[in-house]
């Protein structure tokens, strides 16, 4: 990727004044008899961009001079799963004021108008099981971005103005965050498929005012060292000063030993059928089954399946039938999570008008049942294949997606060769491995329901086997969703 | 048909540091009218393949608001030979379901309800025919096809002004697009289109009736537009879906999706010449419209007085203030994205003042939205649980009066400057992201200002911004949206339960 460039504008302009209306095959009367070359692609190696720096943390790196900028991402090994409890939201806050908060060296006014004035872009996120940093920037302000990341990273000092602040914005959206159907879905889904697990808490307005400033240093001090993150860097640069200057960059907090373990997390449904009440014209609904935690030698057979049930768009079965056929929503997937951390579910997720709501999970449950006792046909499987080991090439498209997309790899623990062997585990999968982890995995009596609509509509409708009425469903309010444990 | 296209050097030359960045552009049209755009790069191993159709939800009125919309979802419902067993074995049974949709609009229009027993009979009969056609039906062939042959990035969408088919292929199959977007030009059949309406039924329900800031912003942008159809959301209003007919589709079919008003754009690895020579083959016997696109004439009046709309609703608080702006080409428009600039980001004055100063709001932002006739510029604030919004709109207006009366400072102008720069290479940085660009550009007018955009606003002196913010963010002319918890009314006077005010203040 190092000699990347585009087409040389002499070679171009050669071939298209060499343009002209020559002899034409004739157009084939169906796409499928259309006859494509081979493609010659491979997918890349991530070893040779990757360097073990001294102070023991991992760099992928990538020089390309193809446009006059530089992207860097790390993943560092924290998440909120390790948020104290009663203090649920730090790993977030931590997040937002590190970009916000001032720096050893810039008071945080002198920062935003330092990042704006160049126009860096930096950014940090918070998940369950990963703090995530981002920046882009133009390659002639390097040398002041790196200073600037740098300080983000290992010098942020958390003022108390700031930090009241962001928490008062914080504690604002928490307010407004379920608002809208859609997280009030998610939320309620944790609470029934992971009760009392850590999975299911939520910050709130107490557990925000909570944490305090020291708890951030703290924090921020324990995780933020070199050794627990790993770093991608691309871009117009020459490769060995870069990792000369990222070296460097990492010196900071270089003797702390983080030592993060992820607390365990147990899949636990006592809620079989969770209902929670808002007056809507819709009800949003999610089927929910345990699964497993990654790696597991099923996941492969899971991902195939998972795209012929529900997660391959309009040409899945749901699709096919709740959608296309039936009309009943606009949105239907299903989706089978891929979890490093913990079990994972599979998930079925749809929204449909309140008046079709029992025929629509009825129909659901029976595509369920189909696919349980009478597998999938070998069109179907070959498809599903080929969509997936077909995105390659795209995922592979700029030295960053390859610098970033090994990160992310190591971070989880996957071999180098693990995009290589992919196609491979893909298309090794059989119909077989298919029913299997079918009746395996997709058991509707073990389905958890989860719902949020108008309880009065929904409660009295009955299709063919399916109405709420016949399971022992516990309704709640939105307000008090996060009292459940 | 000409037997070459040229070549375009899209350059950025240094605007405050040194940077030349040169990618190739092809353009051309075919002799059809339809337009073709070719960015080559040779990094990648696939292409961003994209046709865009220059109509969209402005071009609809009372009735038939949203179609645009509806065609996208029918666009990959299949052709006469795409979806299909046999298209002539189907073509009795859709005359048959239209006499019935005809049947149950004039039940409607007679004043019966939908949920009246004849209409649901009539419905029911309806959907029995579709069950016949079905066996006909190769459900959605156009999306496996694209799927198994590695596809990514497949959808549509549909804005105002243009609808978009777009795709990513491997390189070796770009023909699969030729083939597929050719023959959905040519041969679209509306098949299963009363079935797919229930679809945008719950599109609709799921975007605007369920999510109290979008169905504030559809009223708001509905009250800010009085005479433009850019007030018509581009889903359609419900009560128009409901009343859609295959009949009333193909009509507007007829007119607007034709080579003449379409764009094809393709980024990525792709050979010029070639992909030049297979645009003709496939799309170059496709016949213009019959008549010509007919273009919308209206225009914004001119706008006087204040207008207020005030919602109480489960929502964040907000405050959005619009201003009327010309339609582009207008080189004033490049003034106001200088004061977008002043207003916006963290350092921007108004986060300063109202975020970090005052700490009113949670967040504050601006932006000048280009549009092909009447555009806007739009302040809008998140605002604190207990922020009166009316301090906030007071403290807004100072700002803007700053603008009117001084000129930015070099800082802000610098700082403006470099987001444009790094806006302009991050476009570069995506296939899909540039082709969207160069079209949307293109259909204002012409890609070229894409990459002359940077220096449009780089060239302007500060001394000419006061008086593009004096012309057009008058404040005797705003409109002002407020939405506000169900909890929190604004005072004492105004109601609490899903309330809505809307008033003029001449």
């Amino acid at each position: 990727m190092k000699n990347m460039k585009f087409y040389p504008f002499l070679i171009m302009l050669m071939a298209l004044c060499g343009f002209s209306k020559s002899k034409t095959t004739a157009i084939v009367n169906h796409p499928s008899q259309l006859k494509f070359k081979k493609l010659d692609w491979k997918v890349p190696e991530g070893k040779p961009y990757r360097i073990e720096l001294k102070n023991g943390s991992v760099l992928y790196i990538a020089q390309d001079s193809l446009l006059p900028m530089v992207q860097i991402a790390g993943y560092v090994n924290y998440g909120s799963l390790l948020d104290p409890e009663g203090k649920e939201g730090t790993s977030s806050m931590l997040a937002t004021l590190m970009r916000s908060g001032g720096t050893k060296k810039y008071p945080s006014d002198t920062l935003n108008e330092l990042i704006d004035l160049m126009a860096i872009k930096i950014s940090l996120t918070s998940s369950l099981s990963q703090l995530t940093f981002n920046a882009s920037f133009l390659s002639e302000y390097t040398e002041e971005a790196l200073d600037i990341i740098q300080q983000i990273l290992f010098y942020p000092v958390f003022e108390q103005k700031k930090t009241d602040k962001e928490k008062t914005i914080f504690i604002e959206s928490i307010r407004h965050r379920f608002d809208e159907p859609s997280p009030i879905l998610e939320a309620a889904y944790r609470k029934a498929m992971y009760s009392g697990e850590i999975v299911g808490r939520l910050p709130t307005e107490k557990s925000v005012k909570a944490v305090s400033r020291k708890d951030l240093i703290s924090l921020h001090k324990k995780i933020f060292t070199p050794s627990n993150m790993i770093i991608a860097i691309a871009g117009m640069f020459d490769r060995d000063s870069m990792t000369g200057r990222i070296e460097k960059l990492l010196t900071a907090n270089k003797d702390a030993k983080p030592g993060v373990n992820f607390p365990s997390v147990k899949l636990s449904n006592i809620h079989k059928c969770l209902v929670v009440h808002k007056p809507l014209s819709q009800a949003y609904v999610r089927l929910g089954l345990p699964l497993f935690k990654r790696p597991h030698p099923d996941y492969y057979a899971m991902s195939v399946l998972n795209l012929i049930l529900g997660g391959g768009g309009f040409t899945s079965r749901l699709g096919t039938k709740i959608r296309s056929d039936e009309g009943l929503t606009y949105s239907i997937y299903s989706h089978a999570e891929s979890n490093y951390t913990f079990d994972g579910t599979f998930f079925i997720d749809f929204f449909t008008g309140n008046s079709s709501f029992a025929k629509a999970v009825d129909l659901t449950l029976k595509e369920i049942k189909n696919i349980v006792s009478n597998g999938v046909t070998d069109k179907e499987m070959d498809h599903a294949k080929s969509s997936l080991t077909g995105d390659l090439p795209s995922m592979f498209r700029s030295s960053f997606d390859i610098v970033s997309t090994y990160a992310w790899n190591e971070y989880y623990g996957r071999s180098e060769n693990h995009y290589k062997e992919y196609e491979k585990k893909i298309n090794g999968i059989t119909k077989k491995d298919l029913i299997r982890v079918a009746q395996k995995y997709l058991n509707v009596d073990n389905v958890t329901f989860t719902v949020v609509g108008d309880t009065a509509a929904l409660l009295e409708q009955k299709s063919g086997n399916f109405s709420l009425k016949n399971f022992k469903y516990k309704t709640v309010s939105v307000d008090s969703l996060l009292l459940l444990p | 048909m000409k037997t070459y296209g040229f070549i375009f050097l899209l350059g950025l030359f240094s605007l405050a540091g040194a940077f030349d960045i040169k990618v190739p552009v092809y353009y051309d049209t075919c002799d059809n009218g339809l337009r073709i755009i070719i960015v080559p790069d040779t990094n990648v191993a696939v292409v961003s393949c994209r046709l865009y159709y220059f109509v969209g939800s402005m071009y609809e009125g009372p009735g038939t608001s949203g179609l645009s919309h509806m065609f996208e979802h029918m666009m990959f419902k299949g052709t006469k030979r795409l979806g299909t067993t046999s298209y002539e074995n189907e073509k009795p049974i859709m005359k048959q379901i239209d006499s019935l949709a005809n049947l149950v609009k004039y039940e409607l229009l007679g004043g019966k309800a939908e949920s009246d027993s004849s209409v649901v009979a009539l419905r029911t009969e309806l959907f029995s025919l579709l069950e016949k056609q079905r066996k006909y039906i190769k459900k959605d062939e156009i999306w496996e096809l694209y799927q198994k042959n590695n596809g990514t990035h497949l959808n549509a969408w549909t804005s105002d002004d243009m609808t978009a088919y777009i795709v990513t292929l491997p390189r070796n199959k770009v023909d699969l697009f030729y083939w597929i977007e050719s023959d959905r030009m040519k041969n679209p059949v509306l098949r299963e289109f009363y079935s797919e309406r229930e679809v945008v039924t719950e599109e609709r329900r799921m975007r605007y009736e369920n999510r109290p800031l979008q169905k504030y912003w559809e009223r708001l942008n509905a009250l800010f537009y009085v005479a433009h159809p850019y007030r018509i959301p581009t889903i359609g209003w419900m009560s128009d879906i409901r009343a859609y007919t295959r009949e009333k589709m193909e009509k507007h079919v007829k007119q607007f999706y034709t080579p003449d008003n379409a764009l094809i754009v393709l980024t990525g690895n792709v050979d010029t010449t070639k992909a030049r020579k297979q645009i003709e083959k496939y799309f170059g016997s496709i016949p213009r419209a019959l008549t010509p696109k007919e273009e919308v004439v209206t225009r914004e009046p001119e706008s006087f007085g204040v207008t207020r709309f005030t919602v109480h609703d489960n929502a964040k608080p907000r405050l959005d203030i619009m201003f009327h702006t010309p339609g582009y080409p207008n080189d004033d428009l490049y003034k106001l994205d200088i004061v977008e600039g002043i207003f916006s980001g963290r350092s921007g004055r108004l986060y300063r003042r109202l975020v970090d100063k005052e700490g009113l709001c949670t967040d504050i932002g601006a932006s000048n939205y280009f549009r092909l006739h009447d555009g806007y510029f739009h302040i809008w604030a998140g605002l604190k649980s207990d922020t009166d919004p009316r301090v906030v709109e007071k403290i807004i207006i100072e700002e803007i009066e700053k603008i009117m009366s001084q000129p930015p400072e070099p800082k802000e102008i610098k700082r403006i400057i470099n987001s444009i720069r790094m806006s302009f290479v991050n476009s570069l940085n995506s296939l899909e992201g540039l082709s969207d660009r160069l079209a949307w550009f293109e259909r204002l007018n012409s890609w070229k200002d894409m990459p002359d955009y940077p220096q449009k606003v780089s060239s302007l002196k500060p001394e000419e911004i006061p008086d593009a913010a004096k012309k057009y963010l008058d404040v005797n002319k705003m409109t002002v949206g407020t939405l506000l918890p169900i909890k929190q009314p604004l005072d004492n006077n105004r109601k609490s339960k899903n309330s809505t005010t809307k008033q003029q203040e001449l």
